[in-house]
């Protein structure tokens, strides 16, 4: 059966605030509902959602979020203080204050009658998922931001959301449109703490062309928050985009990542280190649509499950028949530091092009005893051997990040989840 | 330094050592000589702790501890050290903090406080020139994409770095050329003292002409079947292992 709705219907009726809404807006929120009560929530008979169950989630009474108050409290450490990037904040969904935007840098709130310049409201995704109508269904605050044409974003972008109270449903709508010849580094931080919340984002991003995106996210929701992360990429001719994911908490994490390289030698890498234990679930699904000659993928998951942690990865590649001369890399490799670990892992090739170079390949294994026997051989505790191995194993993933902020921050708190994750083994 | 008594091991249920008995006094090297399969590796695994290994019989012990009731990591930390015949590659950690952590590991253990940054560069600078080592070393991967020679050197400045009070080197000449060789063979030499004890483990006469030994033992089918001075390494050199089973047979 699949999971009810029953108490997303109910959130949906109670919405706060639907009255004062754009026309446009609730109209497309009851299209979108409609859509999404006719199909269901997504289960395991579903493709892509086999080893991942949203039972959980259905059981929890949710509602949408009242209007947030002014300013966060973000538990732990901000990757960047203000001066060293360009802060957006947001809570339970919603964008908070106003923020100074460097030149060329824009963002909007969609309002008044009819939206302007609002296509990326009706593209098609690179893939379609329930989860992006239940989004669009809830998301009273559609928000957009604009890297103007031949603009180079010298500071991070960074994105701090952070989830509050209990039984929230959010629902993010970002789309992020950068012009041509533009250089953005955008880093997504989401904290989520309060009890059986729920993140539904959506993020739309265009890159024009000759441009050059890197989006970092750092996924740190505490265990009580589940979160369902839809991010669709569209890149243009001679662009360049860089996904980079790190899943530090979460009970439940799915992302869905589709990009559609849609010109000539359109690139894009995406890279990410999954760390579950303790009844976290972590899932990965990725579609990359080669739909041009001569664009380039490079795929690398790299997951460690400690005690009761469950790590997916689902990573499709699709080559379009005049697709000629891509070149489409994918690799997700696996460590299980327990019996009670375990990873489902699914590389897919989808080709219809006959002149391509495609890789793929799934590794799911324990830690190399004979490299633990040598660490330990020079003195090393087991834990402590155990630990640095792990650790190189994921430092693989994050190594080449250039901003040393962002890496000292990331080699900070993905060391302290290993030794939490090792301290746990026996 | 090291007794040895009876000592029986096997690998996967397959005994390979059948009775070794072996005596090392400080400040003494011995060597090990003996035909592929006679289970020198195995020895040496058994001293440094490796679980592949499982002893079934006998003593061994250990500057007054009982070594084999110790961890791999005590045994370290309590001034064994194992150069491995196969150094392990290990990306992502790099070598400058490996010797850190190990350092620091041991002199805890021993009561000693952790070396300060600075203390650590000037120490490894030291070792990395006897070793003959460029400078990146320090922040390469542990043995990552390292040539045969290098990731041999690498065990000996690593047994530098440690200052074991028994070292124990596992064909640390197997594929090495005369200049590397050299090399290790001069990075093992300045490291004896009075106090200091090697087990030096070889297919090759070769090595022992730059490392020169007290003591000559041969192991063959897991047993050691015949022990002299450094003429008998000679003779081995001449003559072959042959003689030498054949011999211990006939007795």
């Amino acid at each position: 059966m699949r999971p009810s709705m029953e108490h997303l219907a109910s959130a949906f009726a109670q919405r706060p605030d639907s009255a004062n809404l754009p026309e446009w807006l609730t109209m497309m929120q009851n299209d979108s509902w409609k859509r999404a009560r006719s199909h269901g929530l997504p289960w395991r008979k579903d493709e892509h959602w086999k080893y991942t169950s949203l039972y959980n989630l259905a059981k929890l009474e949710l509602r949408a979020p009242e209007t947030p108050a002014s300013d966060l409290t973000v538990r732990g450490s901000r990757v960047y203080q203000n001066d060293h990037a360009t802060v957006i904040e947001w809570r339970n969904g919603r964008p908070l204050t106003s923020m100074s935007l460097p030149g060329g840098v824009s963002f909007r709130t969609l309002g008044g009658d009819v939206p302007s310049n609002s296509d990326f409201l009706t593209n098609e995704p690179a893939r379609h998922s329930v989860m992006q109508d239940i989004n669009q269904a809830f998301a009273d605050t559609v928000c957009e931001l604009t890297v103007a044409a031949n603009t180079r974003v010298e500071l991070p972008v960074y994105l701090l959301q952070e989830l509050q109270g209990n039984n929230v449903l959010a629902s993010q709508r970002l789309h992020i449109n950068v012009g041509d010849n533009s250089e953005l580094d955008l880093v997504d931080h989401l904290v989520g703490s309060g009890s059986d919340n729920v993140n539904n984002r959506h993020l739309s991003i265009f890159i024009g062309a000759n441009s050059h995106v890197r989006h970092t996210l750092i996924q740190q929701d505490d265990l009580a928050t589940s979160l369902i992360n839809n991010v669709d990429v569209a890149v243009s001719r001679d662009a360049n985009y860089v996904s980079q994911v790190f899943d530090l908490g979460a009970r439940l994490a799915r992302h869905d990542l589709g990009i559609s390289l849609n010109g000539e030698n359109a690139h894009c890498s995406m890279v990410a280190a999954y760390l579950p234990h303790d009844e976290q679930h972590v899932d990965h699904h990725t579609l990359v649509k080669h739909n041009k000659p001569n664009t380039h993928s490079e795929q690398r998951y790299n997951g460690v499950a400690g005690f009761k942690g469950h790590g997916v990865f689902n990573g499709k590649v699709l080559v379009q028949p005049d697709a000629q001369k891509i070149t489409a890399a994918q690799s997700n490799q696996n460590i299980l530091l327990c019996d009670q670990a375990a990873v489902d892992t699914k590389p897919e090739l989808e080709i219809y092009a006959d002149d391509v170079k495609c890789s793929h390949g799934a590794t799911v294994g324990q830690l190399d005893e004979t490299a633990l026997f040598y660490l330990q051989s020079r003195g090393l505790g087991k834990h402590q051997a155990q630990q640095l191995l792990v650790q190189g194993f994921v430092r693989d993933i994050y190594a080449n990040i250039r901003c040393k902020t962002l890496h000292d921050w990331l080699d900070k708190a993905i060391t302290s989840k290993l030794d939490e994750l090792v301290s746990k083994l026996q | 330094m090291l007794t040895i008594k009876n000592l029986h091991a096997s690998v996967d249920d397959t005994p390979i050592l059948k009775g070794i008995d072996l005596a090392l006094e400080p400040g003494k090297v011995h060597a090990i000589m003996g035909p592929n399969g006679s289970g020198k590796s195995t020895l040496a695994g058994v001293l440094a702790g490796n679980p592949r290994y499982e002893v079934t019989d006998g003593s061994i012990e250990f500057l007054g501890h009982d070594l084999l009731d110790m961890s791999t990591e005590d045994r370290a930390r309590a001034g064994l050290f194992l150069a491995f015949q196969y150094p392990v590659e290990i990306p992502g950690v790099n070598n400058a903090y490996l010797l850190k952590a190990a350092l620091n590991a041991k002199r805890t253990y021993n009561g000693e406080p952790e070396l300060d940054a600075f203390e650590f560069l000037s120490k490894i600078k030291a070792s990395m020139k006897i070793m003959e080592m460029s400078e990146d070393f320090l922040k390469r991967d542990v043995n990552a994409g390292f040539s045969g020679g290098e990731k041999k050197r690498n065990e000996v400045l690593q047994m530098q770095m440690l200052e074991p009070k028994l070292a124990v080197l596992d064909e640390t000449d197997s594929g090495l050329d005369i200049d590397a060789l050299k090399v290790v063979a001069e990075g093992v030499n300045r490291l004896r003292d009075e106090e200091r004890s090697f087990l030096v483990i070889t297919h090759y006469q070769r090595l022992l002409d730059h490392i020169i030994p007290d003591h000559v033992h041969v192991l063959a089918g897991g047993r050691i079947v015949k022990s002299g001075t450094r003429e008998l390494a000679l003779e081995l050199e001449a003559r072959g292992y042959d003689w030498i089973s054949s011999e211990a047979v006939a007795s």
